[in-house]
């Protein structure tokens, strides 16, 4: 923040040579600016602009934050607080002439990206890219093949994607994991390269990982029925049948985030016994206490099941481990669970993240997720 | 008998040296079962040693007879979970045990104090229990399923010995410590160590103590409880081997590592890292790399 103050009492000069001072101020540096509890947006590209906003998707902060103009340029500031740890996604709304058109941070090449494209990120000091999210050259990667079921909850044909461990035997059963949004998360959260990498330090047990998708996704994962049926009456029959799965409950786990996450626990409530362990990430779990929850139709069949679990909670025979980010709008609903969890699941464990409501949270979250669940062999290793 | 002791030797070994310093010539037998279905993947100690290296392969002869023999395989596996069972127990009374006598030393860090001292005597009498218990359990699998008469079994373990038979030393490598423990013993290896040098590293170091010591204080979860594995093959008494202690142990708390060592008392804990060598009776090789834990919780180079 320093520096930028330099800079404004710099640029407040008459006469000042501003676009110098500019361009040497932006000069080889990584921006936002980061010290240990601040960050400092910066956008300047030459072009004159009535305001500049920024997006972000931090909840607790406004949600559109004005830039601050330096004195006499076209370029502008911001500085904010930045929790330990944090990781901030983020772009620019750049407004002249009462519109505006949204853009990435082109002075930051550190993108995420989702199904809807990609943002900038801003990460604190503090925050380190976890060593086991990328694909390292000595580690040997399972294999990923392709099928099909007929579904009949659907009605159709349900096509997924398989994950079979390296090194896996014939004649060997594993446990399984059923992923939603299964083309997502190897997309935009490398859990192909995670699942290798962790396997391989046997820090999670070898195990089969189905990756689904939806078709009309937000409907069928809104506490929908038919998609709990599918899962347990279809997917997992078929998969049982057709691969080594091992048969016991509490070898079998289902995951999601967000609709997701509401998809997974619907359906271990729907069917009980079926699914031993859950991974719920960022869980739609919208419920009222009184009023309407104000969030659009799409969310009634979620708010109405969310609402019945907190009445009578049934008996939840998993395990169920839960994250959330705390920039998340969703972090008060998902701590509200957590004791009703606590009370009616096998075990319940719930982790907190200085992040929001995307991939690289719930990457960042699968160590913790999936070796609890499905802990590997690490404790006995000594190589 | 001559035995040395190595630290693991990922990523660099030290391995060949000590071959050569020892004017090792002849052909090596290899026990990597502890590699699982990479057991056959020792082309990079093949190609660090001049000598001819035969692998044992004892984790693919076990898979032989387990498709081959599927009513001892059936004995085996009843036993074996009959000790999952136990260990079960087993954990519920350490995890108790062990969150008390760390309470009691954290309340006044006092290591005369004498209810410390009781709670360290109950955890090592929970470890005799379980280890007593696994052993029965071996024993009478032993007794009651007697493999060494089965064909399959006597076969393979003649191949074994007529395989070691030609060989100048036998190297017992690291990976998965049960698996390897449980691999050695079903093909009774333990009356044959002995008659031929031996170089033990990591898992395979630990399984030349009496006792296995699992444990992981970094685990995604944060410390893991230390608990036995089983026995090992006692060729070295009073001392628990910690490969990758660095990696492993959280040198920094003094509370738990007072615990550990008094819990392990009175035998020595050595932890092994990359470059340790344990020969003659004395710790060698890379400095720093064999080091001791002491009742305190301090660390010291081992034997000083």
């Amino acid at each position: 923040m320093q520096r930028v103050l330099e800079l404004i009492a710099a640029c407040e000069q008459p006469k000042a040579p501003r676009h110098q001072l500019l361009e040497a101020f932006a000069k080889d540096k990584l921006f936002p600016l980061v010290t240990d509890d601040h960050a400092t947006f910066f956008f300047w590209d030459g072009e004159p602009y009535d305001s500049v906003f920024l997006q972000h998707w931090v909840f607790g902060l406004p949600s559109r934050i004005e830039l601050l103009r330096i004195p006499n340029t076209n370029a502008f500031y911001l500085p904010l607080d930045l929790p330990k740890r944090a990781r901030v996604e983020y772009k620019f709304e750049l407004m002249r002439g009462g519109k505006g058109r949204w853009t990435a941070d082109p002075r930051n090449p550190r993108r995420a990206y989702d199904p809807f494209g990609s943002n900038s990120v801003c990460p604190a000091t503090s925050y380190e890219e976890p060593g086991w999210v990328n694909e390292h050259r000595d580690i040997r990667r399972g294999e990923l093949v392709q099928g099909s079921v007929y579904s009949e909850a659907w009605k159709s044909e349900r096509s997924y994607q398989l994950y079979i461990p390296y090194g896996a035997r014939p004649g060997k059963h594993y446990p399984l994991l059923i992923v939603h949004d299964g083309t997502d998360f190897l997309h935009f959260a490398q859990m192909r390269e995670c699942l290798d990498t962790l396997i391989a330090h046997h820090e999670v047990a070898p195990l089969l990982v189905c990756f689904t998708d939806g078709v009309r996704r937000n409907w069928e994962y809104a506490a929908n029925p038919q998609q709990a049926d599918f899962l347990a009456l279809d997917l997992l029959p078929h998969l049982r049948k057709n691969y080594p799965v091992l048969e016991a409950p509490e070898f079998h786990g289902i995951m999601g985030a967000s609709f997701g996450a509401v998809s997974s626990l619907h359906a271990a409530i729907r069917h009980p016994g079926t699914w031993g362990h859950l991974l719920l990430q960022s869980g739609s779990f919208a419920f009222t206490d009184i009023g309407d929850h104000e969030r659009g139709p799409l969310w009634d069949p979620i708010v109405a099941f969310v609402n019945e679990l907190r009445a009578a909670p049934p008996r939840i025979e998993s395990r169920v481990y839960q994250s959330c980010g705390t920039f998340e709008s969703l972090i008060y609903y998902n701590r509200s669970l957590l004791p009703v969890f606590q009370r009616v699941a096998d075990d319940a464990r719930f982790t907190e993240a200085p992040d929001g409501h995307n991939w690289i949270n719930w990457r960042d979250r699968l160590r913790e997720g999936l070796t609890w669940l499905f802990p590997g062999p690490l404790w006995m290793y000594y190589e | 008998m001559s035995l040395t002791i190595l630290g693991p030797e990922r990523p660099e070994g030290v391995l060949p040296g000590v071959l050569k310093k020892h004017d090792v010539t002849g052909p090596l037998a290899l026990v990597s079962a502890g590699w699982r279905y990479d057991e056959a993947r020792d082309e990079p100690l093949r190609a660090a040693v001049p000598n001819e290296v035969r692998n044992l392969r004892l984790y693919d002869r076990f898979r032989v007879i387990e498709h081959e023999a599927p009513d001892l395989i059936s004995r085996y596996t009843a036993k074996q979970d009959a000790i999952r069972l136990v260990k079960q127990r087993y954990r519920m009374r350490v995890q108790t045990g062990l969150a008390s006598a760390t309470a009691l030393f954290a309340e006044h860090g006092d290591i005369t104090c004498r209810w410390f001292l009781q709670a360290i005597r109950h955890l090592q009498e929970t470890d005799e229990l379980f280890l007593a218990e696994a052993r029965a359990l071996h024993d009478r699998f032993e007794l009651e399923a007697r493999p060494g008469d089965h064909p399959l079994v006597r076969k393979e373990r003649e191949a074994i010995r007529e395989e070691l038979s030609g060989c100048a030393a036998l190297l017992v490598a690291g990976g998965h410590v049960g698996v390897l423990r449980n691999r050695c013993f079903f093909f009774d290896l333990g009356p044959v160590l002995n008659h031929r040098p031996l170089y033990a590293w990591s898992a395979g170091a630990m399984l030349m103590t009496e006792r296995v010591l699992l444990y992981h204080d970094r685990t995604a979860y944060g410390p893991g409880t230390a608990e036995f594995l089983d026995h090992g093959f006692g060729l070295l008494r009073n001392t628990v081997f910690l490969p990758h202690a660095r990696e492993r142990l959280d040198l920094e708390n003094i509370r738990n590592l007072t615990v550990l060592a008094h819990r392990l008392a009175p035998r020595r804990v050595i932890a092994l890292e990359n470059g340790a060598v344990y020969e003659g009776g004395s710790y060698s090789g890379t400095a720093g790399a064999a080091f001791a834990l002491h009742l305190d919780g301090s660390t010291h180079a081992a034997g000083a």
